[in-house]
């Protein structure tokens, strides 16, 4: 299932990143630090987004400058990323720094349930898809795509077992809202609680 | 989780099942105990070769077909067969568990436990169903007509009967899903589901509670 996240960083942000892609572009190092950190936080406080990935860990990050002429094509997530001490890539994303408009080509093609799905989404959106999914990038016959890539490692490693929590997480809300701490909102607590604990891998 | 079920059985089908065991002969229990367990095993059953259980079993898995927060506790895949066992005085069932895998030469595995209570507690003392849990113990003895239904692996005894009659069918069965947990788990997710159809209606909750339901008994499911 990939889900898009709009609005994941502020106007602030945006900037920076693309300050840092431009610093990384020029061969200056030090970029990855700071790129990592202004995405982790953003993904932190984004609730909907830890509601339906469960994050774990940060297992890698990439500034992507794509311009015209260059190699494109299928894009392969390594299973296991890192150096010190490895982690999984559960989940892949995608964080937009330009509009579409400024660039032409260049669409993400995700291979989803129902087929292959071509997306270009606004700057500062979040993509989000499961790692291992055929992701193939068309080539950029104009402008320049701007992005930040990354993986994460879920707690949860089973994507559809993170859709079937997410669902108790939205009904468990949604009944809470309508009739505050009833039967059905313990059970689906309870329900939510003890699939998290069967599944979590800390 | 152990639930208990009242009423599982209409009046009429509780006078009809009284009056096929009256005309039917009992058997020695300890002869279907295995040969670890004799002699912690002393009572009187009427086994599934028995003629007489054919129309006994199917009067109680119709019964119980027909119950529907039963089945959505219990997820029966397969029922194997039922008995009658009967404690009198000085009778009993020492700890046990019952066996894992049952019938021949269609084996099933036994998840799920039944005792269907058909003498009512005034009718005899002792004779209470005990649980021996890691923690303590939990007794239960039943009005007539009540279902207990609980995890085949858990250690039970019956304790000795001290005065009447102490009459029940006893019943195993597979379920579609195999770990007490997991078969919990959906149970909690099902009543939930009934709750807020009852409560709320038809609306995003709902939806997302029918896609959970089927996904998790997709995924646990062993058909």
């Amino acid at each position: 299932m990939v889900l898009n996240f709009a609005n994941l960083i502020t106007p602030e942000e945006q900037r920076v990143l693309l300050d840092l892609l431009a610093r990384a572009v020029a061969g200056q190092s030090g970029a990855m630090g700071e790129t990592s950190r202004i995405v982790t936080a953003a993904l932190a406080r984004r609730t909907d987004f830890v509601d339906a990935i469960q994050p774990r860990a940060l297992a890698g990050v990439r500034l992507s400058r794509l311009l015209p002429g260059m190699p494109a094509g299928l894009l392969a997530d390594e299973p296991l990323m890192g150096e010190r001490s490895l982690l999984r890539s559960d989940v892949a994303f995608t964080l937009f720094l330009n509009e579409p408009e400024a660039y032409e080509g260049g669409a993400l093609q995700l291979d989803e349930d129902a087929g292959e799905r071509s997306w270009k989404v606004p700057a500062r959106s979040l993509l989000v898809c499961p790692g291992g999914i055929t992701q193939r990038l068309s080539p950029v016959v104009q402008g320049e795509r701007l992005v930040v890539v990354g993986w994460l490692q879920s707690l949860v490693r089973d994507s559809q077992i993170r859709a079937l929590l997410h669902d108790l997480a939205q009904a468990r809300t949604l009944v809470h809202a309508a009739e505050g701490n009833s039967r059905a909102f313990e059970l689906l607590n309870k329900s939510y609680a003890n699939l998290l604990r069967r599944h979590v891998e800390t | 989780m152990i639930l208990c079920f009242p009423e599982i059985i209409t009046e009429s089908e509780h006078r009809q099942l009284l009056a096929w065991i009256a005309e039917t002969q009992f058997d020695d229990g300890s002869r279907t105990a295995g040969k670890a367990l004799v002699g912690i095993k002393n009572n009187r059953e009427i086994t599934a070769d028995n003629p007489a259980m054919q129309r006994i079993t199917e009067l109680v898995h119709r019964a119980l077909a027909r119950h529907q927060a039963l089945q959505s506790a219990a997820l029966p895949r397969t029922m194997a067969a039922v008995m009658i066992n009967r404690y009198g005085p000085g009778m009993f069932y020492r700890a046990h568990v019952d066996a894992p895998i049952m019938g021949y030469p269609n084996q099933l595995r036994s998840d799920l436990s039944f005792t269907l209570f058909l003498a009512e507690p005034s009718e005899y003392d002792g004779g209470e169903l005990v649980f021996e849990h890691v923690g303590g113990e939990q007794a239960f003895k039943l009005p007539a007509r009540s279902v207990i239904c609980y995890p085949t692996g858990h250690l039970h005894r019956v304790d000795t009967v001290t005065r009447g009659e102490r009459l029940a069918v006893v019943g195993w069965l597979q379920s579609l899903v195999r770990d007490p947990l997991l078969r919990e788990l959906l149970y909690d997710v099902a009543t939930a589901r009934r709750l807020v159809r009852e409560r709320l209606g038809s609306g995003p909750a709902l939806d997302f509670l029918d896609r959970a339901q089927s996904g998790l008994l997709r995924r646990y499911a062993e058909t």
